[in-house]
């Protein structure tokens, strides 16, 4: 006979204030099975857990009910406490009084009565638990980071710098990311390039550092300490082992003018050859092949040539008869690579909010209403305009500048509730970059609160107002459009009450916000984690796990988690690192124990559960004749979803099989 | 064939009997049905949602209760289908107006009626290919300038329908009857009517502005689906060239109106005058002379 013992926690007065602990613990004697039962004021207490330990030692409990918070909170607090006691850490079970009962409950009766059921369910459940003991598995100490913006750069070269194995995934052609794309940063007014490249040039030459630029993440399998991940490295159409990056090729493209330039957000044109920046990373060129003239003609070794009719040569080939060292390779295709790794970053980064959703700001139409990103390009001596600050439409120096703030964040009407972080500050700084440019250009900012929340934020923000006379007006704009070759802009000030109507406005800047990457959702699902509403990454826990992700061995930082700026991307790409190192310090780790077992001797081998077992970790096996699953421990997530289709009951989850659900049911029911 | 429950409202009795007869005669065309819902009253905009919202609710809700046996509303006039709509969205949540209801013997069913404006049906008919063939005079080298003003597509979760910002269901309305809408600026500027009252200047200088960004962009015509928008920017020119600095008199026109013509439908019947109907056909001279 099982010899329970159940403890009721008060949590101060977290269940104590709703639920009569003396009564539920009173009650609880009566339950067949339990020999011992008592109250206490916080169990997880060391004085608390202490109490446990004593009572399970004198009265030879060999099981343990606790009413407490969530198993979320001190599960693993309470199974060390049974194991210093001498019991099995799965000997175990926590009834939740308080997020399913005190905290949700009006009535202190009925959270009374409802905390008594709860509490013969989890004797009922203790009564049929079985030791169990975990696994071990061991722990591929190398990681992979995807995204090679500012942080990923960061996680690579910490992690890489602890000695441990990295591969670097970019999908671009060049690490870098958005920072790559900024002119200046804020507070320092620090140029973006100069700090950011040398790190880029550190990642390349690491010798921890595997870098695969151009490539995507296809498929990640595995588990903790043992992922299996697919990579695609997409055909470059150029050798990097023999290219020396003189770029000779791009001179000779026939389409160099023709192309819009993504890294410039269009604004500037490349060839179907292309690196994206001077300073890209690694320095070899890409063959877009949506472009390329050579690419998109037919293959003389695939048409049919009629008798007497000549072979049709492939047009161009410009870059590769112009190429000394014959790096270009036409003939390259896609290469899927196979990889182990023991932790995995996720370090995608993020994308702007597309204005042509604004029908008031002339739904991305009106060629002098730029974006912020447009105008990062536009200032930097290396972007389109060699960093003079011009109207799109004819070139010229704009005498008035407009900057709109929260296009498309902090507005419901769009789809985007929540505050993009970066806006004001960028915005501050691209006003100041105006004045430094323009000395008599007027500059106005349109905004609705400055949140200006980090080191020396507030003070930069007051210095564009001050020294560099931006003139900041507090409202929305409500309509742009254009009018004599200028454009006209209409707002409320709602310092004044007033509403607002300028005439002559040159150049409009958008605060365009930050949103998730477009196929967040889709890396989400290959990688079996889950997004926000937004489709930003989301985390364990957003204060005390922010940089892990629920899926064990999984991590992410920087902007795919939510919008933030460089300082905030580089503290969580550190604290990534960090989180790796801990992982890797450990050679083998303990899997849980409660996983899926299959009984051979009920199996029917229907092949049910390997159709529904969603990490493939089932398999039909065949000894003497018989079929049957088998799972494989080191894979289950004990997800439970076998148990639920075998018929048979072959399939049996450990730590909550059939009969533990079925007496936890009944205890509630009869006693 | 498909059948609507018509709505007119008080202004399409009167006011803008030219929109009323040019709308029935469009869709008669066109082949889609409208029936007058029986015993029709206000549509609870106006001074009653001013008095009392749970009032106007009601009314509107009454309404939508006569119609329920016919099938989804279409109610012409801005005023009239945006009130309607936001009844429908009040009365899923408001028991005790539903109750008032029941009292007065008539029962609203959540979900049984919809509500639309006349630009969203005829939108739906043009792109469900209706009007294909019963265009028989298109409407060459006509420039229209559309204009929503402020209830056509707004607020954006009663209205339902369009870009609240920058529509263009009006445009390709025009498009397929072989008009030529212009872009402009003032397509949901407010036309000022609701101030006429209270402060007539700023009303004449917000007509002012929306006209002349209309001419600016050499429009021929201004094209509306409001009655109250029509009238107000219609009525007022004569007056507004000398003192308020209106470019020139531009008509202001029913889109339906202009549909009609298109389709041959007789002049008077559209309550267009002859000087529309001349322009109309200057332009299409012009336009064969040219192409």
């Amino acid at each position: 006979m099982a010899r329970v013992g159940v403890f009721i926690c008060h949590c101060g007065a977290n269940i104590a204030g709703k639920v009569d602990v003396e009564a539920v613990s009173e009650a609880a004697i009566n339950i067949p099975g339990v020999v011992y039962s008592s109250h206490q004021k916080y169990s997880c207490s060391e004085a608390g857990q202490k109490v446990i330990i004593d009572a399970i030692k004198e009265n030879r409990l060999d099981r343990v009910v606790i009413g407490s918070c969530s198993p979320k909170m001190h599960e693993n607090t309470f199974r060390k406490t049974v194991q210093q006691a001498g019991l099995n850490s799965y000997m175990l079970e926590i009834a939740n009084l308080r997020e399913h009962v005190s905290w949700v409950t009006a009535d202190k009766d009925e959270a009374t009565k409802k905390a008594m059921d709860l509490v013969k369910a989890a004797v009922g459940k203790v009564s049929f638990a079985k030791p169990l003991t975990p696994g071990q598995v061991p722990v591929e100490k190398r990681a992979l980071v995807i995204g090679g913006g500012i942080a990923g750069i960061q996680a690579a070269l910490d992690i890489a710098d602890m000695g441990y194995e990295v591969v670097m995934v970019e999908r671009e052609p060049s690490i870098g990311g958005r920072m790559a794309q900024l002119d200046k940063t804020f507070p320092t007014l620090d140029c973006s390039a100069c700090i950011l490249s040398p790190r880029m040039v550190d990642v390349a030459q690491h010798p921890n550092i595997r870098l695969l630029t151009y490539s995507e993440v296809e498929n990640v399998n595995g588990y903790v300490g043992n992922f299996n991940v697919i990579i695609r490295k997409k055909a470059r159409f150029v050798d990097e082992r023999i290219c020396t990056g003189c770029l000779e090729c791009m001179g000779k493209c026939p389409l160099k003018k023709k192309i819009p330039n993504e890294f410039e957000n269009g604004r500037a044109p490349r060839g179907a050859i292309y690196v994206p920046f001077a300073q890209a990373v690694p320095k070899v060129p890409v063959i877009d092949k949506e472009y390329c003239r050579y690419l998109l003609s037919p293959d003389p070794d695939k048409v049919e040539v009629k008798e007497g009719e000549k072979k049709p040569k492939r047009k161009c080939g410009v870059c590769a008869k112009v190429c000394t060292q014959g790096a270009v390779d036409f003939n390259q295709q896609d290469e899927l690579i196979s990889e182990k790794f023991g932790a995995i970053v996720l370090a995608t980064g993020f994308n702007l909010f597309d204005h042509s959703k604004y029908g008031e700001y002339g739904a991305g139409k009106i060629p002098d209403v730029i974006t912020a990103l447009d105008f990062e390009r536009i200032v930097n001596s290396s972007g389109p305009t060699e960093g003079k600050i011009v109207r799109p439409s004819n070139g010229e120096k704009p005498k008035r500048v407009v900057f709109i703030q929260c296009v498309g964040s902090r507005d419901e009407a769009k789809g985007v509730p929540y505050c993009s972080r970066i806006c004001c500050m960028y915005t501050a700084k691209q006003a100041i970059l105006v004045r430094e440019k323009l000395p008599d250009a007027e500059i106005y900012v349109f905004y609705m609160d400055i949140r200006a929340a980090g080191k020396g934020y507030e003070e930069f923000v007051l210095r564009a107002q001050r020294e560099y006379g931006a003139n900041y007006v507090r409202g929305r704009v409500s309509r742009i459009y254009e009018s004599n070759g200028h454009m006209v802009l209409k707002a409320a000030d709602t310092l004044v009450g007033m509403p607002v109507e300028m005439d002559d406005v040159d150049l409009v800047v958008l605060a365009t916000g930050s949103i998730a990457r477009e196929d967040s959702v889709e890396l989400a699902n290959t990688i079996g984690i889950t997004t926000d509403n937004h489709g930003f990454i989301s985390e364990v826990h957003p204060k005390l796990r922010p940089v892990e992700v629920p899926r064990e061995g999984v991590f992410a930082c920087g902007a795919c988690l939510s919008p933030r700026d460089i300082p905030d991307a580089v503290a969580t790409a550190g604290a990534v690192a960090a989180k790796v190192g801990v992982l890797f310090s450990n050679d083998i780790l303990m899997s849980d124990p409660m996983v899926a077992e299959i009984d051979p001797l009920k199996c029917a081998a229907c092949g049910a559960c390997v159709s529904v077992c969603p990490y493939s970790a089932i398999t039909m096996e065949e000894f003497r004749g018989k079929k049957f699953a088998k799972v494989n421990e080191a894979m289950c997530q004990g997800c439970g979803t076998c148990s639920a289709a075998c018929r048979p009951g072959a399939a049996q989850l450990k730590g909550q099989t059939d009969e533990q659900i079925l007496r936890s049911i009944e205890a509630v029911l009869q006693w | 064939m498909p059948a609507y429950a018509y709505f007119p409202g008080c202004s399409l009795e009167a006011s803008a009997k030219e929109f009323d007869t040019s709308f029935r005669a469009v869709f008669d065309k066109i082949g889609v049905g409208l029936k007058e819902i029986p015993d029709w009253s206000c549509c609870g905009s106006s001074q009653v949602h001013k008095v009392d919202k749970d009032v106007a609710t009601a009314i509107a809700g009454r309404n939508l209760v006569l119609a329920s046996d016919i099938g989804d509303i279409v109610a012409p006039c801005a005023f009239c289908s945006i009130s309607l709509k936001e009844a429908i969205i009040k009365l899923e949540h408001e028991g005790p107006i539903r109750s008032t209801l029941i009292e007065a013997g008539l029962e609203y069913l959540p979900g049984s009626v919809s509500v639309i404006s006349a630009v969203e049906a005829t939108y739906r008919a043009v792109e469900e290919g209706l009007i294909d063939g019963k265009v028989q005079s298109p409407l060459t080298g006509l420039k229209v300038a559309a204009y929503y003003g402020c209830l056509l597509v707004r607020p954006p979760k009663i209205a339902q329908f369009d870009d609240p910002e920058n529509p263009s269901s009006m445009e390709r309305i025009m498009v397929a009857v072989g008009a030529a809408p212009v872009d402009w600026s003032h397509k949901t500027e407010c036309c000022g009517n609701a101030y006429i009252f209270v402060n007539k200047d700023m009303t004449l200088n917000l007509v002012r502005d929306v006209l002349n960004a209309a001419i600016e962009a050499n429009a021929d015509a201004v094209v509306t689906a409001c009655p109250l928008c029509q009238q107000n920017l219609a009525m007022r020119q004569p007056h507004m060239k000398q003192n308020y600095g209106l470019k020139r008199e531009i008509p202001v026109l029913y889109f339906t109106q202009l549909m009609g013509a298109a389709m041959n439908i007789d002049g008077q019947q559209l309550g267009l005058s002859g000087n529309i109907v001349r322009l109309i056909n200057k332009r299409q001279q012009e336009a064969k002379e040219v192409g």
